[in-house]
Order: C-alpha cells, then structure tokens, then sequence
C-alpha cells in the first residue's frame, strides 16, 4: 500500500505549544489570500470551489457537500453589519452604567471589557478582509474608492455634517480601528503566548497575529461570537420582581436591552452577565476549533511541491524534490536550506539566491515571519516529509534511467552526502512503522547495482544491439563512446546517474 | 422509491455539483448564487420521486442559474434516449409477434 507522507501522525504536543503551533500556521494562509484579491468576488468564488472540492478529498459524500455549499459564508451587508454593532453597544452602553455606578459592578465591568473586545476584534477582522494585503492606498483612484467602501462598512463617517472629510481622515480613522483590533489580539492570552514563542519578538509575534486577523476563518468565529451574544440575549428570562398578579418572570428583550427601563434591566443583569460569559467562552472554544482546522495547513503547503496533482507532473515533482534536497542538504548548517526550501514553497521573492545566514537574516522581518512560523511548527516534519517523498520516487529510478530521464542526482552527489541522508532517514524512520516499511520497500526496490557491473551491462547491452544489424569497428567504438546508434546514448548519458 | 432511482439522484447531484465548481472557478457564478443554489436543491431533491419531476427540479435549477443547464440537456438527452430504447423494443416485440 502507497504510504503518503502526510499519512505520518503528528507527535502530540502539549496544550500551550499546540496553541502557538495552529497560530502560527496561518502565514500561510494570508500568503495564499494574497494571490486573489480576497474582497473580490472571484477571489471569494474561487475560495469556495477550493473549499468544496477540498471537502471532497475528505470523503464528505455528495449531500453533505451540497449542504456545505449551502451554507457558504456570505459576508453580510453593510446594513446588517452596523445593525449588529449597534445592539451590542447598546448592551455594552447598559453594562456601562452599572460598572460605574454606586457601589461600582465589577461583574459589568469585566463584561462589558470582554464584549467590546470582542466588537473591536470583529470590525478590526473586517477591515483586514476588505484591505489589500500591501494596506491602504489614498493616492490612486482605485485606492479611494476601497478607503470610501471600507468607511461605508464599519460605519466611519465619510463627512462631517456636509462637509466632506479628507480622506487621509478616513483612512486614519479604519488604520485605528484596525490597530486597536490588533491591539487587544496582542494583549490577550495568544498573543501573549506567540511573544512568548518568538522569544519577545513583537514584530515577528504581530506578522503572526496579522495572519490571524485575515483569516476567514478567524473572523467566523468572531461573527458567531458575537452573533451568540445576540441571539442569546434576545427573550432571555430573567429573576424580575413579581407583579401584582403573580410571580411571571419579567421578559428581557435583548433587540432593545439599551432601551429597557433600568430597574429591570439591572435585576436581571446577573443572568445576561451569565450568558455574555457562557457564550464568551464558548467563543474561545469555537476559536480553539477554527485554529485546530490550520493544524497541517503550514507542513501541507510545502508538501504541495512534492506530490502530483493536476497542475504537477511526475517529472515536475521530481525536480522540485530534487532541487529541494540539493538545497537542504547544501545549506544544512542551521537547517538554513530547509528554511529557504519553505520559503521556495511560500513563494518568497528571490528566495533561491539566499546562500548564507546573513543573507537570511537581511530578508524583510515579515517575509521571516511568515518562513520561520512554519519552520517552527513543523520544520523538523517538513524535512522527515521531504525524505520520504524522495525515496518514494527513488524507489523507481532504475525504471527512469533506461528510459533515459534525468533524474537530477549523480552518483557523486549522492555518495557525498551519503552520511547526512543516512541520519536524515533514521530521524523519519524513529518511532513511525509506516516510514520504516516504506523505506525497506524501497531499498528492497531501488538497490542499486555496482557502478562497473551497470557500465559492463551497458556496454555488453550496447554491443548486442549493434550486433544485431551491423558490427562495425565504427559503430562498436561510437557506442563505446555512448554515440547514439540504437538509443545507446540516451543510456549512456544517464550512467552518471542513479 | 426504488435504489436505482435514488443512485440517479445522487449522480444528478453529484453532477450539479461538480457545474458549480467549475462555474464558481470560472467566474460565471458567485459564492452568494452557488449558496443560494444549493440550499434550492436541497429544498427540493428530496421529494423528486420520478424521471419527471428531476427533470423539472432541473429546468428549474438552470432557469434561475445558467450554469446549470449542462446537466438539464444531459439528463434531457438520457431520457430521450431512455424512451427511444422503449419504443424501438415496443416495435421489434410487435415485429416478433407479426413474424
């Protein structure tokens, strides 16, 4: 049976680190928004079709794909957006009273912190979604018109009474929101953990948080949030003084909680303090989900090169795997090649030039980010996937030589580092009985034959061959000389290969 | 219901499917119509019953989305094939009888 590289299960890690894994995987992600515009309507089409033939590969049968399909996420309309901001700031406007009121609710207070969080978050991950990836522009038309349509979304006025703001006003304005989103990402327990992780470096910890904000997925799960909140405080049955005629709980309307009268209201403060909170964590655990659905998305995009697809043919496969180890196996000093290789994969500008440290080190801090979440997380799977996947194609290079391919690896090159894939492949074969059966097929497959026996066998196939139709002294020496009477050439020009 | 017919409408599905992918790659359908489409599908696959009304929910489907039509003529021309096989085996059994 075919064992696939990404068939290897992932060593389990503990809680903290796995957080900080799924984290920062999502560079990867932001990379891939970034080739389609993602506001676009194409973008967002081809997101989808993507994600519905995605679902196929993970045997959904034809109807629960259709059901997928049906629940596309739609952003909603400008209309609906503000219409949700509006009733959790009247919520959070009510919460506000008695967080400040006499004796202070501290109870209000942590809750009204914890919903405006959560607002702030979401218009913050919208203006990421509808801003290009290279930010606002308010120097071209073209970039006018997404400030205008950004504004129109979160509700920044575009004018003063009717006096037109500038735009450089607008633009600062969505730039606040945006950053106070980033703000409070920054300061809550992820992001905390990712500083941690990336040893205080803040920049590189806020490349991985800006990732995190553009990620559909991410905002989901912030719309439901908050969505929840609403949905749950709307008809919520609270404690309320009992009438004249009886003790029927009084009814909290949660589409017109700013407008309540405050004695109500306050009575039953203690109950919608429960269901903000009940439904706050419930957030976090939806976000937990959504951030373990990243889980593989950084070792899967580097994986990409080295399988066949539609678009990747066996030989492109294994030029890529060829030019992927020789570029490991070079730079193996601070495992600096396998960085490069996942950059070549991210499709870093100009990566292949990188030859030495410090020219790694001069490479912008975000594209290093973006290089060095993925390397983090899975970098020593990567490497494990990337020797696996080539002595899966080694196993038929001998098939490959006689048809005459090239097949990128001399015999020298292979011997040379003979030492190095030796430790490589005891690292993939530890503690994975699937990789040590697939790697004893394939030397069981690919043993190779010594150097002087392959050249006496082809010179005595060679020699044969001419025979058959005319046994010259021209045409023996020009096969000797791996001429090309009858393809000897074709085979002799690959003898200094494997 | 008979598991023949189902399996058909599962291969129709599968096929409406397969057209809004392609379509939402091309740029000829977009996610809202793709959602939208789906959720009309579901609503009403459920009680097709026979050859008829598939063939209804279909010229439905491709009324309200173009994309869909492909599947509407493959399903057309399968039916029409299906009743021309009918009636050219009515003709050789009243043949085989004359005979």
């Amino acid at each position: 049976m075919a064992v696939n590289a990404t068939d290897i299960p992932i060593p389990q890690v503990k809680i903290g680190d796995l957080a900080v894994a799924r984290v920062a995987e999502t560079p990867i992600r932001a990379k891939i928004d970034a080739v389609i515009v993602p506001t676009s309507d194409r973008g967002r089409a081809v997101a989808e079709a993507d994600r519905l033939q995605m679902l196929g590969k993970q045997k959904l049968t034809t109807r629960q794909r259709l059901e997928q399909a049906a629940r596309a996420p739609v952003p909603e309309s400008a209309q609906e957006f503000q219409g949700k901001v509006a009733r959790v700031d009247a919520i959070s406007t009510t919460l506000e009273k008695y967080a400040k009121g006499t004796p202070p609710d501290t109870t209000a207070a942590e809750t009204k912190t914890r919903l405006d969080g959560s607002v702030t978050l979401m218009k913050s991950a919208e203006i990421y979604r509808m801003m290009p990836p290279g930010g606002l522009d308010d120097t071209t038309p073209a970039g006018l018109a997404e400030i205008k349509k950004i504004a129109d979304y979160v509700g920044i006025p575009i004018a003063t009474g009717t006096t037109a703001r500038s735009d450089a006003d607008i633009k600062n304005d969505i730039m606040a929101l945006a950053d106070g989103g980033m703000a409070s990402l920054r300061a809550s327990g992820i992001g905390q953990l990712l500083l941690n992780e990336y040893d205080g470096d803040q920049v590189v910890a806020d490349a991985v948080l800006e990732s995190l904000m553009r990620d559909s997925a991410f905002r989901e799960s912030l719309h439901e949030q908050v969505t929840d909140i609403l949905s749950n405080s709307a008809n919520l049955e609270v404690r309320g003084p009992q009438n004249a005629s009886g003790a029927n709980p009084l009814i909290l309307d949660g589409t017109k909680v700013g407008l309540l009268n405050d004695k109500v209201y306050h009575i039953g403060n203690t109950s919608l303090y429960k269901v903000l909170d009940t439904n706050l964590k419930a957030a976090d655990a939806g976000m937990a989900r959504e951030l373990a659905k990243t889980e593989n998305a950084g070792r899967e995009i580097v994986n990409k090169r080295w399988r066949e697809t539609d678009t990747l043919d066996t030989d492109a496969v294994r030029e890529n795997l060829s030019a992927d180890v020789r570029t490991a196996t070079d730079l193996r000093q601070g495992d600096l090649g396998l960085r490069v290789v996942i950059g070549r994969s991210l499709g870093v500008n100009g990566i292949d030039t990188i030859a030495t440290q410090d020219q790694y080190d001069a490479l912008d801090d975000k594209t290093r980010a973006q290089i060095e979440g993925v390397y983090r997380t899975h970098g020593a799977q990567i490497k494990a996937d990337l020797w696996v996947n080539l002595s899966k194609n080694i196993g038929f290079r001998d098939r490959y030589r006689i048809m005459g391919r090239n097949l990128h690896f001399s015999d020298k090159e292979w011997e040379q580092n003979a030492e190095y894939f030796s430790t490589v492949s005891e690292q993939i074969v530890q503690g994975n009985p699937q990789a040590r059966a697939l790697l004893k097929k394939v030397e069981q497959r690919g043993q190779m034959m010594p150097k002087k026996k392959r050249l006496m066998l082809i010179a005595l196939m060679t020699i044969l061959a001419i025979g058959g139709i005319a046994m010259t002294p021209v045409s023996l020496g020009a096969a000797a000389l791996g001429g090309t009477v009858l393809g000897g050439g074709a085979i002799a020009s690959e003898a200094g290969y494997i | 219901m008979n598991t023949s017919f189902e399996e058909k409408k599962d291969a129709v599905q599968e096929k409406i499917l397969g057209c809004m992918i392609k379509a939402l790659r091309d740029g000829t359908l977009k996610v809202e119509e793709s959602r939208a489409s789906a959720q009309f599908v579901l609503s009403k696959i459920d009680s097709v019953g026979t050859s008829q009304e598939l063939l209804a929910l279909l010229q439905e489907l491709s009324t309200r989305w173009k994309v869909y039509e492909s599947v509407l003529l493959e399903e057309k021309g399968k039916q029409i094939q299906s009743e021309d096989t009918d009636q050219i085996k009515q003709v050789q059994q009243k043949l085989q009888k004359f005979l």
